[in-house]
């Protein structure tokens, strides 16, 4: 027994020493050891100090078009209607074929006192807002479907099942609020998202209309069968005493608090009528993104760490997955979410909670410059645009980022990302930095090695922090 | 090279030296020795009895830690215990009273023999192994992973291994190379039973669409290696794909020896270069090859009348090409419009194929197909749209106008091939069109044959499907077309023949399918792949062959000859008696199917990063016990079962807990949460809805089909609660991605009070509980007993006894019925932590 417990300690020796794992050795260890994690979280302590406490991530799901949106090329125009030049090299796989160059369909102009250059899609974040944001235009990566794309915004990895930042998030940081679970999910496209090799408690709960004609937003099991629970929980434990040491009954009271907190905090009917407004609740095209992001505004206040809030509506075309009807399409979901993102930029800055919560906002890729032949052979339709993995924008607000900052640019075209590259790697090390991690230092040992949520790679973006 | 991956490099060199060195020692990869302690307890204790040396081995453990071993459970618990572990049911009352009153000193030693004899313990235990092999049940629910159709009689295999205890060594090789095992006087069950097994290769999960053929060919290798050297070794040698193994004696050429193995095997039946044409598993009729016989002659019968239809069609089209005038016309009378398929306007899932000059619109594999038109009517009124299409199997489309569905399905006929020559004209009316532009859009229910379509043309007016003059105009008829021409007569003898075609057809027997995995035709090896891409090869082919960790105690030669791919004899290799893990990886799973960990905690490292043993001596005497019973799964069990380890009280004292913290000592039994299948058999029997099948016999399939191990695909749970059942599973630790899973997540959530507390599911079974037990206890008391007992196989605490009283009383007060205050208790009942885990 003794060799066996010196054998460990030399090797956890080595590697600290090597990697400078300080904190969170003894996590380590107990992980090794199959002992449960602290119910606080893997990590003793964070490595840097947290700019934010908690992140919004609001998800444009199909493909928001960077050079229809925040990524200007005036060359599109210049372009119009001619292949792309031989400069810009071919990607090796197009989901059609590619068509010819077509310009932006929106109106283009100067936003805010940076004078930022944007199109009018989303009017409302740019007139008031367009200065808090900071920009990433070079994000990049290879997957060029949405399943992968979107696993590897998420996870880091296109294809095998692996935690997503949440989780990983969730893991090293614990809980900030007993009564409610740490990462939630508004309205995702794949509620039943696996924690990979973590366990699942640290996966997200999902927060989805319990029925498709209502809109309100509720989570699974919640609802109560019947009024008198608490008599009813009583009643197992008096008949549970004998066995009941530990995790059980505490999940169960957990479970009941959550079951008492959380149906006042899904009920937005406790806000204001201003309020309400604020966010387009009431109203057709913005209701029910109003509703979504207006409960991550209250979840993130309740003590949250990660929400996602997923756009994913067939109302106006395949979600953002404009292949064709571009104008159409993107102008319609736009409308949809620009109001709400406004007010739940507007919501969190008066109540002082912009200074550490930080808001993403993006898609899983962009889109290239060129149409593609979605339509048959003579694509007919030559107005939408294809995937494009190679080059896009996501913007960051709150939690000091740089107030209208770019980092990045993409080539003239809008199609890789060619100054200042992100991968998703080192898009995951910034967030894991801002909620104070090393991303070097949050592991998981799982089956013969430490996993890492940026494998062996990832720089933290330190430009965009003020 | 990142900033991290330079020093990652930096540190792995430095540890490779440590690491080169640790495992020429590592204790995984010394020969499996009987230990020599034993014999000294044989000596000062007589013959030990069947347990004995596993307490032996856990009391050594414990006198270290100055610890006593907790006493025997009560006889309820140890009932429970059992029954559940090895059948994954609870104990009926009858079986409690039995055992209870079950005087005679072999009482246990009796109870043990019954349950390894129940045809459950299959269903139990096989479910294990399924997690090993990555079997999932139904669909899967990741995106971009197809569902995979046919895995159940892999399943079903797993089963009767385990239920007829198939010695280990025959159950790995059948599942590696069952298909190249040839014997030629095995029984028909047998026979059977190896053709079934290779499935174990097929079924892993592999990303679909993937949008290189090449890269996907090596991505389902490393899936095969990785779970085949997890489940057999407890070693990943995926980690050599790219890069020797950083820790283990896995050379990367070792890795390449495998690839050549696997790519040299055949799963799919064929592989397209462009993932939405798909790339099938490939079947094989689960019948013996005579019994397949009858069918095989009705089948070439069939094709035979098939060319004879052909034949007459031919004649007849000479024939009418002498007497009549074809003459393809650019433009019909009242022609409006005319264009070709490939020209839409929206399409799913179809694509373009060429077809003699032009190009027509087929089918991809399966899921939703539709193709979309737009068209121009000058002038409203009636019209028809005439369609040129082939179809091999009847495939009717629905037709939808302005996103109106009409009621009839249109294109129906088939036409007999979907060559050149299975073309033909249908006439499709579309009265009442009003003038302007509209999408029509022809499309197909999930998974239903679309045809191939090729032209269309839009003319005013009715024309009728029997009308030929229009066809005349449409150029010389192919054999299809030829069909629309017949006389009275012709059209007889053709109806004749297709009467007695449909006939044969209707009349071949069902053969039931397995997924086959064969020696592919062209046996390969490949080179070191540098990084693991698949377009850098780095020196000459590797041979394929077995890995090299036991060279030092393996030196028979087991060399893969020219003509095989090298399943046989990575299995003989695997299950050489002197490998020094295969033994030990499988008797370690054993152990943690009893106690919830393993005494290697890493169920699927061995390796140098994996944990060690917590009692070698113990793993190394059940690995020799297991080989030298001829790898008798069930007497490693008999062993396990008959120590007193095995029965000790889960109960912890304040030195066991202080000394012995995460129970590796074995100083209590280690009680656990049960996997979610037992959960959820645990509330159907307790409505009777499982009948127990007595022990001896073999397993019905039939009447278990209510069990969770079935229930996902056999469409028979309550109706409108099967979405519940499949969010249960993964609420309590199912992983239904397809991975395999060596360790359930046991991890505890409010989610899962939540489901307890609110769920319909444990409502719908409450319900039926409670009322069960109104009608057939009226005594309260007797009622209290009966639900206990069905549940958690013991009668209740008196206190419980007031506790339920007091909480039926409490909720008739408040008005609730009988049968709604009793779900209450039932509810309430499956919430506590003694029916969630095994004590």
């Amino acid at each position: 027994m003794n060799s066996c417990c010196n054998h460990l300690n030399r090797r956890d020796w080595l590697r600290n020493s090597f990697l400078g794992l300080g904190s969170i050795a003894a996590a380590d260890l107990l992980a090794r050891n199959g002992i449960a994690q602290a119910a606080g979280g893997s990590l003793v302590h964070t490595h840097v100090r947290p700019r934010a406490q908690r992140i919004i991530y609001i998800f444009l799901e199909g493909g928001l078009s960077q050079i229809d949106s925040y990524d200007h090329k005036p060359a599109l125009a210049q372009y119009a209607g001619q292949p792309l030049p031989n400069s810009i090299k071919q990607p090796e796989f197009t989901f059609a074929k590619q068509g010819t160059v077509i310009p932006s369909p929106f109106d283009w102009k100067h936003w805010g006192q940076n004078g930022t250059y944007a199109s009018d899609l989303f009017p409302e974040v740019n007139s008031r807002f367009i200065d808090d944001l900071s920009f990433i235009h070079s994000l990049n990566h290879t997957s060029n479907d949405h399943i992968t794309a979107k696993r590897v915004l998420h996870t880091g990895v296109p294809i095998e099942i692996r935690p997503t930042l949440g989780s990983w998030l969730v893991y090293g940081l614990g809980s900030m609020n007993d009564n409610l679970p740490s990462y939630i999910d508004i309205t995702p496209t794949d509620p039943n998202r696996p924690t990979g090799f973590l366990p699942g408690k640290f996966g997200g709960t999902a927060i989805d209309k319990p029925e498709r004609n209502s809109p309100k937003l509720n989570w699974e099991n919640l609802e109560p069968q019947f009024s008198d629970q608490k008599r009813h929980i009583d009643f197992i434990k008096s008949i549970d005493e004998a066995h009941s040491a530990d995790a059980e009954l505490d999940e169960m009271e957990l479970a009941f608090r959550m079951q008492t907190e959380a149906p006042d905090l899904l009920d937005i009917d406790n806000e204001s009528e201003a309020t309400r407004k604020l966010y387009g609740i009431g109203e057709d095209h913005t209701d029910e993104f109003g509703r979504a992001l207006l409960l991550a505004r209250r979840f993130s206040e309740a003590g949250v760490r990660y929400i996602t809030v997923n756009h994913a509506t067939p109302r106006y075309g395949n979600l953002w997955d404009q292949h064709s009807e571009l104008e159409k399409g993107h102008r319609g979901n736009a409308n949809a979410v620009d109001k709400p993102i406004a007010a739940l930029l507007h919501d969190l800055k008066v109540r002082g909670m912009l200074d550490d919560t930080l808001v993403i906002c993006g898609s899983e890729f962009g889109r290239t410059p060129t149409f593609e032949f979605f339509d048959g052979i003579t694509g007919r339709h030559q107005n939408g645009r294809d995937h494009n993995p190679y080059g896009f924008t996501t913007w960051f607000a709150g939690a000091g980022v740089k107030s209208g900052y770019h980092h990045g640019a993409t080539d003239d075209f809008g199609y890789y990302a060619v100054k200042d590259k992100v991968d998703v790697h080192d898009f995951h090390a910034t967030l894991l930095h801002m909620m104070g991690i090393d991303h070097e230092a949050l592991t998981y040992f799982h089956g013969g090695r430490d996993f890492r949520l940026t494998d062996v790679y990832g720089n933290v973006v330190e430009e965009i922090l003020s | 090279m990142t900033r991290f991956g330079a020093v990652l490099a930096a540190y792995w060199t430095i540890l490779g030296g440590v690491y080169a060195e640790e495992s020429e020692k590592h204790w995984a990869f010394q020969a499996i020795s009987r230990p020599e302690a034993l014999k000294e307890a044989h000596s000062s204790e007589g013959r030990p009895s069947e347990g004995r040396p596993i307490d032996y081995f856990i009391q050594q453990g414990l006198r270290t830690a100055d610890l006593s071993q907790q006493p025997s459970a009560d006889r309820h618990t140890l009932l429970r215990r059992a029954t559940l572990d090895l059948t994954g049911l609870p104990p009926t009352q009858e079986e409690i009273a039995a055992f209870i009153s079950d005087e005679s000193p072999q009482a246990w030693e009796t109870l043990v023999d019954r349950l390894l004899a129940s045809p459950h313990y299959g269903e139990r235990w096989g479910r294990h192994w399924l997690d090993v092999a990555r079997y999932v049940q139904g669909t899967i629910k990741v995106p971009g992973i197809a569902k995979i159709d046919l895995a159940e009689p892999y399943r079903d295999y797993v089963v009767r291994a385990f239920n007829g205890d198939k010695p280990y060594d025959r159950f790995l090789a059948e599942q590696l190379a069952g298909d190249l095992l040839t014997d030629s006087d095995e029984s028909p069950e047998a026979y059977l039973d190896r053709i079934t097994a290779p499935a174990f290769l097929s079924i892993g999960q592999w990303y679909d669409e993937c949008t290189d053929p090449n890269k996907l060919q090596l991505d389902i290798i490393d899936e095969q290696i990785s779970t085949a050297t997890r489940a057999f070794l407890a070693l990943d040698f995926a980690c050599a794909r790219c890069h020797d193994h950083k820790f283990d004696p896995i050379p990367t050429r070792d890795y390449y020896a495998l690839a050549g193995i696997f790519r040299s095997t055949e799963i799919t039946s064929s592989f397209a270069q462009e993932w939405k044409d798909g790339r099938p598993r490939a079947t094989r009729p689960l019948a013996l090859d005579e019994s397949l016989r009858p069918t095989r002659e009705m089948q070439s019968q069939v094709s035979l009348l098939k060319l004879e239809r052909f034949a007459i069609l031919e004649r007849i089209r000479n024939e009418l090409l002498e007497s009549e005038n074809f003459e393809a016309s650019p433009r019909l009378p009242d022609e409006i419009l005319s264009f070709e398929a490939e020209d839409f306007a929206g399409h799913k899932n179809l694509k373009t194929i060429p077809l003699g000059e032009g190009s027509a619109v087929a089918t991809r594999k399966y899921l939703d197909q539709w193709v979309k038109y737009r068209l121009m009517i000058p002038a409203s009124g009636d019209y028809t749209l005439l369609i040129r299409y082939a179809a091999a199997q009847p495939s009717p489309v629905k037709l939808e106008i302005e996103q109106q569905i009409l009621p009839d399905r249109i294109l129906g006929t088939p036409t007999y091939a979907e060559t050149e020559d299975g073309f033909r004209w249908a006439a499709l009316p579309l009265p009442d069109l009003t003038e302007g532009s509209f999408h029509i859009r022809f499309l197909v229910d999930r998974d239903e044959p679309f045809p191939t379509l090729d032209s269309f043309r839009l003319v005013s007016g009715t024309l009728s499907d029997n009308d030929l003059n229009w066809r005349r105009h449409l150029g010389l008829p192919t054999l299809a077309e030829t069909v629309a021409f017949l006389d009275k007569e012709q059209r007889n003898e053709i109806e004749t023949l297709n009467e007695e075609i449909s006939q044969l057809e209707s009349s071949l027997p069902d053969i039931p399918l397995t997924l086959s995995v064969k020696d592919a035709d062209q046996l390969t090896a490949l080179p070191v792949h540098v990084g693991g891409n698949v377009y850098q090869t780095e020196g000459d082919p590797v041979p394929r062959g077995h890995p090299s960790l036991a060279d030092h105690l393996i030196d028979s030669a087991l060399a893969v000859p020219d003509n095989e791919s090298g399943r046989a004899q990575f299995a003989d290799w695997l299950t050489h008696p002197d490998n020094p893990l295969t033994a030990r990886v499988m008797v370690n799973r054993i152990w943690h199917g009893h106690f919830g960990t393993g005494l290697v905690r890493t169920m699927d490292d061995f390796g140098i990063q994996g944990a060690e043993p917590t009692h070698p001596d113990l793993l190394d005497w059940l690995a020799t016990e297991f080989i030298e019973s001829g790898w008798s799964v069930k007497q490693i069990h008999r062993l396990i079962m008959t120590s007193a380890t095995y029965r000790a009280s889960s109960k912890s004292s304040p030195e066991s807990l202080a000394r012995d913290p995460d129970g590796s000592l074995l100083s209590r039994f280690p009680g656990r949460r049960l996997e979610v299948e037992a959960l959820y058999d645990g509330m159907t029997t307790s409505i009777g809805k499982v009948k127990r099948q007595p022990s001896g016999l073999a397993l019905d399939t039939n009447l278990s089909k209510d069990r969770a191990l079935y229930i996902l695909t056999s469409s028979r749970s309550p109706v409108g609660l099967g979405l519940e059942i499949r969010k249960m599973f993964t609420l309590f630790g199912f992983d239904d991605s397809g991975r395999p899973m060596h360790d359930r997540d046991e991890s505890l959530s409010p989610q899962q009070s939540l489901f307890w507390l609110n769920n319909p599911l444990p409502r719908y079974y409450a319900e039926i509980l409670a009322g069960n037990l109104i009608t057939d206890h009226p005594e309260p008391d007797e009622r209290i007993t009966a639900l206990y007992e069905t549940l958690l196989g013991r009668p209740p605490e008196a206190a419980t006894r007031i506790a339920i009283g007091t909480y039926v009383e409490e909720n008739i007060a408040n008005q609730l019925s009988e049968t709604e205050s009793w779900t209450r208790v039932c509810l309430g009942l499956f919430s506590t932590r003694a029916f969630s885990h095994i004590e």
